[in-house]
């Protein structure tokens, strides 16, 4: 297989978001699965770590990707390269407008039909913990990231 | 409708330069030996910019790298 230094470092970056975030996703389906009264400090603690870990992982991975190919990394990106990263972009990002948007048209929804329910739904509502629209929003913006990653990974294999 | 596609001899021309590697000819032009290669292979159309680099690391003329021939 004959991978340039950026395809490589994608690689780096897609495993990355799916083995941190797998690791810990479970963890965050199942403070929801307990109903919704999930602590919120939890949540947090745990959205926190992901991101942490996330950070040094990719840090400590792209340093020694870096360090055994010095050449690739400080070449620029090429124009076939920044081709796949824009087309690449376009796809991740059109996910993450669809998928915010959704959000807060369903978010909006849910509180119009809550508002109007009975006080006690809707104090239930106010108790679930970190707020699901806060964590779906992070969920969107981390597949948005993965297809960003793949559709770049795509455009590599596909191109050669 | 007729179906063009742009042809290129770079790989023989590379074998007359010398034997000059798909390396060598990315680092003159500027670009990855990824985007050589796929620029052979005929799965990637260079910028005008690039294919000239090309055409120059040859010292030919753009026409005698690269051709637009109907396809098939």
């Amino acid at each position: 297989m004959n991978l340039s230094y950026r395809e490589k470092s994608l690689w780096v970056s897609l495993l990355v978001s799916l083995i941190i975030t797998s690791y810990f996703g479970n963890k965050i389906v199942a403070l929801f699965s307990e109903g919704a009264t999930a602590d919120p400090g939890a949540v947090s603690a745990l959205l926190l770590k992901i991101i942490i870990a996330s950070v040094i992982v990719e840090v400590v991975l792209h340093t020694l990707l870096a360090m055994s190919e010095q050449d690739g990394a400080n070449e620029p990106e090429d124009e076939r390269e920044k081709l796949f990263r824009l087309q690449a972009n376009e796809w991740g990002y059109w996910f993450l407008a669809v998928g915010v948007i959704t959000c807060i048209v369903h978010e909006l929804i849910n509180k119009q039909l809550t508002a109007s329910a009975d006080s006690l739904s809707h104090s239930a509502y106010q108790q679930v913990g970190f707020a699901p629209l806060e964590l779906k929003l992070v969920a969107i913006f981390w597949i948005s990231e993965i297809i960003r990653f793949t559709a770049q990974l795509y455009f590599y294999r596909k191109g050669e | 409708m007729a179906q063009f596609i742009i042809n290129n001899k770079i790989r023989e021309l590379r074998f007359f330069a010398n034997e000059m590697t798909q390396s060598e000819l990315a680092k003159q032009v500027g670009v990855t030996r990824q985007t050589i290669m796929a620029i052979e292979k005929g799965k990637y159309s260079p910028s005008l910019e690039v294919a000239f680099k090309i055409a120059q690391a040859f010292d030919k003329p753009l026409h005698e790298v690269f051709s637009y021939d109907l396809q098939g």
